[in-house]
């Protein structure tokens, strides 16, 4: 990643450990707030101690559609961030 | 004044999030390289960040929280298309204003 092709640096290697911790972080950040999405727009009363068919459906849908929902996102985010990169680029160059 | 804030484009495919990959934009070769280490984790800090908030906002200006349907329907796809480009023009605006103020700042 900073070029040079001798093993890896203490910094390359800090860095890498760090990516990792923040994917991990990310990671659990984006399933706690699921947990909360699809229980707050599924779950309306507590008339039964289990999830009725009824929830139990919304929540199956729910999880699948905030995943296309972040896969989406993150396309097009990226998309994004290239051209924005690129306009930097730019910018800095002249 | 945010020169390069963003991280490099490389998605981790079929990862829902993208994560940065490069180094700021700023000129990194004359930073020794604990500074360009910092830097990059407050890159990634940022981005990260950017990519969360946009995607609270986003899920609560385009998703229908009824979940009739599993897919995205048409119209909620477009909706996040045109949020993130939208997103992202109003952070070049702000980014663009608070350069130049910070600018006239410094020579006034």
């Amino acid at each position: 990643m900073y070029g040079g092709g001798y093993g890896q640096s203490y910094q390359e290697q800090r860095l890498q450990q760090l990516m990792e911790q923040k994917q991990l972080r990310d990671f659990m950040r984006m399933y706690t707030n699921l947990v909360g999405r699809c229980f707050d727009d599924c779950i309306a009363d507590f008339n039964s101690n289990t999830l009725n068919d009824k929830e139990l459906a919304c929540t199956t849908r729910c999880t699948l559609k905030n995943m296309k929902f972040n896969e989406r996102l993150g396309q097009r985010f990226a998309e994004e961030n290239a051209k924005l990169m690129e306009e930097q680029a730019k910018a800095a160059g002249q | 004044m945010f020169g390069g804030v963003f991280g490099g484009s490389n998605t981790n495919k079929g990862q829902a999030q993208p994560m940065p990959g490069s180094m700021p934009g700023m000129n990194a070769a004359q930073m020794d390289p604990n500074a360009q280490l910092a830097a990059a984790e407050q890159e990634m800090e940022m981005v990260t960040e950017m990519f969360a908030n946009l995607g609270e906002l986003c899920k609560q200006k385009c998703i229908i929280q009824r979940y009739h349907d599993e897919e995205l329907s048409k119209a909620e796809s477009v909706c996040i298309d045109r949020c993130v480009s939208k997103y992202f023009q109003v952070n070049r605006v702000v980014n663009d204003k608070l350069a130049k103020l910070s600018l006239a700042n410094q020579q006034g």
